[in-house]
């Protein structure tokens, strides 16, 4: 990966202050186009600006070897030369073509985390409303951390392409454990993973991204790119069962 | 010069290899420690992903060896064993933590260093509530190690990279309970001057080096340029030596290395600024590597011995990334909130009976924001099981709310056990001279690191003097310090008495409170309130009595922060203690609050009038109800209280509540009625307690809540299904329907002059073990409340033993349970078959955003609730057919 000599560094952090989606957070909360109570909006608004002054988005970044294996007849994603094996068909199509993976974390922390906390003791309504806006913050972090992925790849003539999150597609979960130990999110940003393979604090988001050669067409830029029939959560998705999808 | 001050009565019961650890304990001697062994691993080619670095003392006896006796050569004293990750729970079988320490120490001792300290590095997994180990696996974990690391030969052990305060203490709890070495305690501390969990330097060392640490300090994350500000803080609040071991700069990723920056001579030189604020301990995080240490010896040898540095004097308390002081000389006071506690409270009693912490947890918050330091936590009924909700109302409490607490209980149990589970420095409440209570309580107070409350009784009650009171307080410090319990850390309460009936006493009472701060030198704090029992305009009474106390000396006084009165004390007293520095913080709270005896300037009655008759009229052209707009006149200066809002049901927006009945028994209210069903049905609580009130007048309770409210909530149940509402919707109508059954429930009390009576309808909600999501089960819980449910909710991460228990405890027979993922779902199974097993009446539905109609049949629960609005409706087809 001759290209780590002209970015510097295969590994970085950073925090960013990030903007809540609106349009998503409500999409989030199931809203179809409901007339809301001008009440009911301030809520919501003061949660928007609560989180966006308030919390800040922690992220790290990993640059690994990636290659294509099999395990058992099915494709599986090795990174690190196998330090990392991340099973399943779509994250081997997702990652077709590329030249390296950067695994990415972002949180939230734990002051969110005890905010939210809080506010689920006194208000289970504003512990909604602020946590669906923080969901959306900490995407935004994951975000910004593309773009400066993206900035430091340019002189390379590469560039990222879109995230994919294990638990999604057939991306199992269980995963998450070696990801983050691997990515070193826990002495970077304080990211640790439950028994149950939830990451702590809750508000907080791993993901790969392949790393493309800029002239190369980019894979589908919907986030996570499977349709819902593949995903685990299809027969009991309040989205899907909307017609909404979580992604755009 | 050196720290003289560290009373070497404090090493008592610890074994020290010799005299020199001995002065370095003291604070007389420097001691140089290693540096990185993970960065010398990678130097070696040792370290490839996949590596357990903890194996290599077995696998590669001789290169971990070699390593140690490199540090050596440079000059460091002491080494710490290459035993970060060698707990259970990491090893995961491949070596036991006994070998895996054995071999560690071997090749310390073969490297020739002249300290071998047994190095403990985190769990790796987060502690309750945010993760899912507890306290009790923790310290385990940590226990073992410590045994091994002292079978080992180790001198002293090294708990470092601490990240969670909470972890910490169960690591430092398990090395002074299970060993009689040393221990030196480092937390990690990131660019913004905290742990990743939130806790400042202050606190960390407040904390660490009362619970009985040999040394507090900081590793990792930082270079030593960064860490002058912590070193500082640190230095600032420790009562034992003060360790740093930062990296070399700050960490870069390059080529799959780690690399840092800067070099041994800047790092050399940035650790004298370390030295010269008063540490006394030093080495090397990641990135140094024997060239430092040979800097770090150098230093060391250069300044020859360490600073003196004044160990901190003043009274502190602790949470778990807050820090209350009140600084050694100053006058400042510090409020303890007293409104946690059951006596004179039926909802109180009510909600822990029901083990409802969240009402608690909103009786804390509420005191936060009124200005409460600290907060005093008793739950002292005697029908419960106080050692376990004292502690589950501790745990909740610090979970949601910054403040440090006050543990208050008669029950030695009690106190110890929340003692054990409080993540901070708590007070506890309290001792007494009493002999059997001082051997009770202040070893407790010991052990945990806690201050403690004195009372002035004993076993011939309590005195009518103030020297009598005095000669008990005498009494407490000594023994106090018998136990090694610093006199910083004894508050003395001097018992206040009724004045109605012990006049002669309040004067004593004053004395007591000069004449201990004077001859002990102690903190006090004081009960204000009741002093004017018996008396009218209480308030009045307490205020006064405040200020007396406040001029006599008093530090804590306990009080209801509600209480306006009080708070104006205590506001304008800051500024007479020189508290409130300039008197900013008075000056400001005077522009935002009316000083309730001043009359309005230079309005008489005919301006008044010419004020009300303008405000009526912009009110009718704005549309608002033209009377509560005018009675804002008077009341417009506003002592703080928000005016209510008008109520117009015109304004509502899209909700129309014509599609709603009016109930016969209330015809003759129909306007009334249409109110409060717009309000619902728009989600607007605030003016539904004025509206509700106004539909109760002439009418029935159970008339308003089955004619109006529950028909206006199951509507909006009904639109939410629709899609016509969305769920903030549904919340917010929701929280209009409490507010206004919040009222009826007043009134019916009230009635029936007690307690409610008849059958409470009863439900247990809970998220299953492994699970830390509780968006769904909290949106349940406040929907069904809202029908009139009585919710007990477990919380989340909870047991199927813990739900079976519910049930038996609360009588109760249906319980909901949520789960997220298809990873904690597996928890869910278990509970239901562990119910079907142990309480076969019990029904349970079940929800998540994993679960499926077919799933929820599968596991064996009786509904299958797809959200919220569907709990409410499966709750009332249970109770119906009951």
């Amino acid at each position: 990966m001759e290209f780590l000599d002209v970015i510097g560094a295969d590994g970085g952090r950073g925090v960013v202050a990030g903007r809540v989606d609106q349009p998503q957070a409500l999409r989030y909360l199931g809203h179809t186009g409901q007339q809301m109570d001008p009440e009911l909006q301030e809520r919501f608004q003061g949660h928007v600006r609560a989180c966006e002054e308030e919390m800040r988005a922690s992220y790290c970044w990993r640059i690994l070897p990636v290659e294509l294996g099999m395990r058992y007849g099915l494709p599986v994603t090795l990174v690190a030369g196998g330090a990392l094996e991340l099973p399943g068909m779509r994250l081997a199509r997702h990652l077709r073509g590329a030249v390296a993976v950067v695994l990415v974390a972002a949180t939230l922390g734990f002051d969110c985390q005890r905010q939210l906390d809080q506010l689920g003791a006194v208000s289970p309504t504003d512990q909604l409303l602020r946590s669906t806006c923080a969901s959306t913050l900490v995407e935004s972090g994951l975000d910004f951390a593309r773009t400066e992925l993206d900035r430091m790849l340019a002189p390379a003539a590469l560039h990222t392409g879109p995230p994919y999150a294990p638990g999604y597609g057939d991306l199992p979960v269980d995963v998450q454990p070696a990801f983050v130990e691997l990515l070193g999110a826990g002495r970077s940003i304080g990211l640790s993973t439950t028994q149950a393979n939830m990451l702590v604090p809750e508000k907080s988001v791993t993901a790969c991204l392949g790393v493309f050669p800029a002239d190369m067409t980019p894979p589908d830029e919907r986030v996570n790119a499977v349709p819902c029939d593949n995903c685990s959560n299809r027969y009991s998705c309040k989205l899907r069962m909307k017609g909404l999808t979580c992604y755009d | 010069m050196t720290n003289a001050a560290i009373d070497p009565a404090s090493l008592k019961g610890l074994r020290i290899a010799d005299d020199d650890l001995r002065d370095v304990l003291l604070g007389r001697r420097f001691l140089v420690q290693d540096g990185a062994m993970g960065t010398m691993l990678q130097m070696a080619g040792l370290a490839a992903p996949g590596v357990v670095p903890d194996l290599l003392n077995i696998s590669h006896p001789a290169e971990i060896t070699a390593i140690h006796a490199a540090y050596v050569q440079a000059g460091a004293e002491m080494v710490t064993t290459n035993t970060f990750g060698a707990n259970r729970r990491k090893l995961e079988g491949k070596a036991s933590v006994g070998e895996v320490y054995a071999a560690a120490v071997a090749n310390a001792r073969a490297a020739g260093a002249r300290y071998v300290a047994g190095d403990i590095g985190p769990t790796g997994a987060l502690l309750e509530p945010m993760g899912d180990l507890s306290f009790d696996d923790a310290y385990d974990l940590f226990a073992e190690q410590v045994r091994a690391a002292a079978e080992a030969g180790c001198d002293l052990l090294a708990i470092e990279t601490m990240s969670d305060l909470a972890e910490v203490r169960a690591a430092l709890l398990a090395a002074r309970e299970n060993c009689d070495l040393p221990v030196f305690v480092t937390m990690t501390f990131e660019e913004d001057g905290r742990t990743f969990l939130g806790t400042p330097p202050a606190v960390a060392a407040t904390v660490i080096s009362s619970m009985g640490a040999s040394a507090v300090g900081a590793n990792c994350s930082l270079g030593p340029a960064e860490m002058i500000p912590v070193a500082q803080e640190l230095c600032a609040h420790s009562r034992v030596p003060v360790l740093m071991r930062p990296n070399a700069g700050l960490p870069q990723i390059q080529d799959g290395q780690t690399v840092y920056c800067i070099s041994p001579q800047e790092f050399g030189a940035a650790m004298e600024q370390i030295a010269a604020a008063g540490v006394s301990i030093m080495g090397g995080c990641c990135g140094t590597n024997p060239d430092f240490i040979r800097e770090v010896a150098a230093l060391a040898a250069k300044l020859g011995e360490p600073v003196e540095r004044a160990l901190p004097e003043g009274f502190a308390l602790a949470s778990a990334t807050q820090l209350m002081e009140l600084p050694a000389g100053s006058g400042n006071v510090a409020v303890i909130g007293e409104r946690i506690n059951p006596t004179g409270k039926p909802k109180l009693k009510a909600a822990l009976r029901e083990g409802n912490l969240d009402y608690v947890v909103a009786e804390a918050l509420g005191q936060q924001k009124l200005g409460a330091d600290v907060l005093d936590v008793n739950v002292g009924l005697p029908e419960l099981d106080e050692p376990a909700v004292l502690t589950a109302a501790v745990r909740k409490l610090q979970s949601v709310c910054g403040l440090p607490l006050v543990l208050d209980s008669s029950d030695v149990l009690a106190l110890e056990r929340a003692a054990r589970a409080y993540t901070g420095k708590a007070l506890l409440n309290s001792v007494n001279g009493k002999q059997e209570s001082l051997d009770a309580v202040l070893p407790l107070a010991k052990r945990y690191g806690c201050a403690v409350i004195g009372l002035t009784l004993d076993e011939n009650g309590i005195p009518a003097t103030a020297e009598g009171r005095l000669a008990i307080a005498r009494r407490i410090v000594e023994a106090a310090a018998a136990h090694g319990i610093p006199r910083q850390d004894v508050v003395i309460d001097c018992l206040t008495m009724a004045v109605a009936t012990n006049q002669p006493e309040a004067r004593e009472i004053l004395r007591a409170i000069q004449l201990v701060k004077q001859e002990l030198g102690c903190r006090t704090c004081l009960g204000v309130s009741n002093i004017s029992f018996g008396l009218p305009q209480r308030s009045l009474m307490n205020g006064t009595f405040l200020a007396a106390a406040f001029g006599a000396g008093l530090d804590l006084p306990i009080l209801n922060p509600n209480d306006a009165r009080y708070r104006d004390v205590v506001a304008s007293y800051r500024v007479v203690c020189g508290q409130d520095v300039g008197s900013v913080a008075y000056i400001e709270r005077c522009q935002q609050q009316e000083d309730p005896y001043a009359q309005p300037a230079g309005l008489d009655d005919a301006a008044r009038a010419q004020v009300a008759q303008g405000l009526a009229a912009i009110a009718q052209a704005v549309g608002v109800d033209a009377t509560v707009a005018s009675a804002g006149a008077g009341a417009a200066a506003g002592a703080g209280a928000a005016s209510p809002a008008a109520v117009s049901p015109a304004a509502s927006g899209a909700a129309d509540e014509g599609e709603l009945p009016v109930p016969p028994a209330l015809a003759d209210a129909e306007e009334q009625v249409r109110t409060v069903q717009s309000l619902i049905l728009s989600g607007r609580r605030e003016p539904m307690p004025a509206a509700v009130e106004e539909l109760l007048a002439g009418h029935e309770a159970l008339d308003v809540i089955d004619g109006v409210l529950i028909p206006a909530l199951d509507e909006v149940g009904l639109r939410f299904d629709r899609g016509q509402y969305f769920l903030p919707q549904l919340m917010a109508s929701a929280e209009a329907v409490k507010a206004g059954f919040d009222v009826v429930k007043e009134r019916m009390a009230a009635q029936s002059a007690g307690e409610p009576a008849g059958e409470q309808r009863r439900v247990i909600v809970a998220t299953v073990k492994g699970d830390i999501h509780d968006i769904g089960k909290n949106i349940v819980r406040m929907l069904l409340e809202n029908y009139g449910f009585t919710v007990i909710d477990l919380g989340k991460d909870v047991s199927p033993e813990a739900v079976v228990a519910a049930c038996r405890e609360h009588h109760v027979e249906l319980v909901g349970l949520s789960a997220l993922m298809t990873t904690t779902v597996k928890a869910m199974e278990q509970t239901i078959a562990l119910l079907h097993e142990e309480l076969p009446q019990v029904r349970t539905f079940v929800g998540g955003a994993v679960l499926t109609p077919e799933y929820a049949a599968t596991m064996g629960a009786d509904w299958y609730a797809k959200d919220a609005a569907a709990s409410a409706r499966i709750a009332e087809e249970f109770f119906a057919q009951a």
